[in-house]
């Protein structure tokens, strides 16, 4: 292959952090293969532990990524196959790159969704600690950035409180979406091999299993669906940034920001720039351009070239399969 | 404005008395706190400066919110009670 043509088609520098899950995965998927004798149980567990070994090289950067490989998958299948030999070509039976990606991409994604619930209820107790801290101070609330009316400090974090609670709300059930599994799908229309689903779907914590291998292999509506959740809390997240940036201006005055949070001016020796809150407000903005971008790429699915761009991240249904 | 609604005088009305009432403070540079009772009079018949003043100023404004879901302080308490509940 060309090298131009290697650098543009590789996704390994950014597909590389799905590891543990095309791990995680490939373990299952193996372990079933040897419950339906697909696998011998010593094979399995040879697998096994030569899988782990690699996640344990990843992990100290000892498996040096390589464009020629492509993506993650290649990467550990090469390195279990340079282990194992024709053992190590086993696993990858019964199986497409369709619906490993699939299965790795979704329990990424679940991992992260669980992530980001956890630092939003960190983020609640961190504004509910400040109803205590602000007993009985009251603010303007403002319409049309006028004042309008008197309120407590504690009725205005608790209204951040509200939105983050939807934003958790909105994980949760974007949550069940994503807990579905994709693997045994195959290429696209599943396969002849005595697979079983259920197991794997269990072994992975899937609540639920795909229906359809044709859906299976275009189904990329969870990690849409998971990046607009994540877009509405950029939106709140950039409302308040942008709240307390004016609330911090010596015009409003209304609060302090730590020093630690701040940047100063290389100019100005007066200025404290509330640079975390901007920069709150400036990733938010590629959060929702992600969303975008998605939404586009997931509407081309069926018209542009059955490869997904970045690859693996979108995959069309087509009879060109890999 | 709610406090003169709450003697029966509706919302449209009211909202006129009292932007008359602000536009006299405004003339003197004053809070509607400190108008006088003449002012008051002055704007209507009925309105007695001395009632009216105690729900004038912000800290007066914030307690007499009463409905679910507002600043009063009551149900803000209650609110950051059931959040400390759930978190």
């Amino acid at each position: 292959m060309d090298q131009s043509l290697a650098r543009f088609s590789e996704s390994i520098s950014f597909d590389h952090r799905l590891y543990k899950h095309d791990i995680r995965g490939s373990i299952a998927h193996a372990r079933m293969l040897a419950k339906e004798g697909i696998l011998t149980d010593p094979e399995f567990l040879q697998i096994e532990r030569e899988l782990l070994s690699i996640q344990d090289r990843i992990e100290r950067q000892e498996l040096p990524f390589r464009i020629e490989l492509e993506d993650i998958h290649m990467h550990i299948e090469q390195a279990l196959i340079d282990a194992l030999g024709d053992v190590g070509r086993k696993l990858h039976t019964a199986r497409s790159r369709n619906d490993q990606i699939a299965t790795d991409l979704r329990l990424w994604v679940r991992d992260q969704l669980d992530h980001v619930d956890e630092l939003l209820e960190q983020l609640q107790r961190a504004f509910l600690s400040r109803c205590d801290l602000d007993h009985g101070v009251i603010l303007p609330a403002y319409t049309h950035m006028q004042r309008a009316q008197p309120v407590l400090a504690a009725h205005y974090w608790l209204a951040y409180m509200e939105k983050l609670q939807r934003d958790r709300s909105r994980l949760a059930d974007c949550r069940r979406r994503v807990n579905c599994c994709p693997l045994g799908g195959a290429a696209v229309a599943g396969t002849s091999m005595p697979i079983d689903r259920q197991m794997t779907a269990q072994l992975l914590g899937f609540e639920t299993l795909a229906a359809n291998s044709i859906d299976i292999s275009s189904d990329r509506d969870f990690a849409v669906e998971s990046v607009f959740v994540l877009s509405m809390i950029a939106t709140h997240l950039s409302g308040w940034a942008e709240e307390w940036i004016l609330w911090s201006t010596t015009e409003f005055g209304f609060l302090k920001l730590p020093q630690a949070f701040c940047t100063g001016s290389s100019i100005m020796p007066q200025k404290v720039n509330p640079d975390t809150l901007e920069l709150t407000r400036g990733k938010s903005a590629r959060v929702i351009g992600n969303l975008q971008t998605l939404l586009f790429r997931l509407s081309k699915a069926l018209s542009s070239r059955p490869r997904p761009s970045p690859k693996g991240s979108i995959k069309a249904t087509s009879m060109r399969q890999r | 404005m709610e406090a003169i609604m709450l003697q029966g005088i509706p919302q449209r009305t009211a909202h006129h008395k009292v932007g008359a009432l602000v536009a006299l403070a405004k003339e003197q540079n004053i809070t509607l706190a400190e108008l006088s009772d003449q002012d008051f009079l002055k704007v209507d018949p009925n309105f007695v400066g001395k009632s009216l003043r105690k729900s004038l100023g912000v800290q007066g404004a914030v307690e007499s919110y009463r409905s679910l879901g507002s600043s009063g302080p009551e149900f803000v308490a209650e609110q950051i009670a059931l959040w400390k509940n759930k978190l």
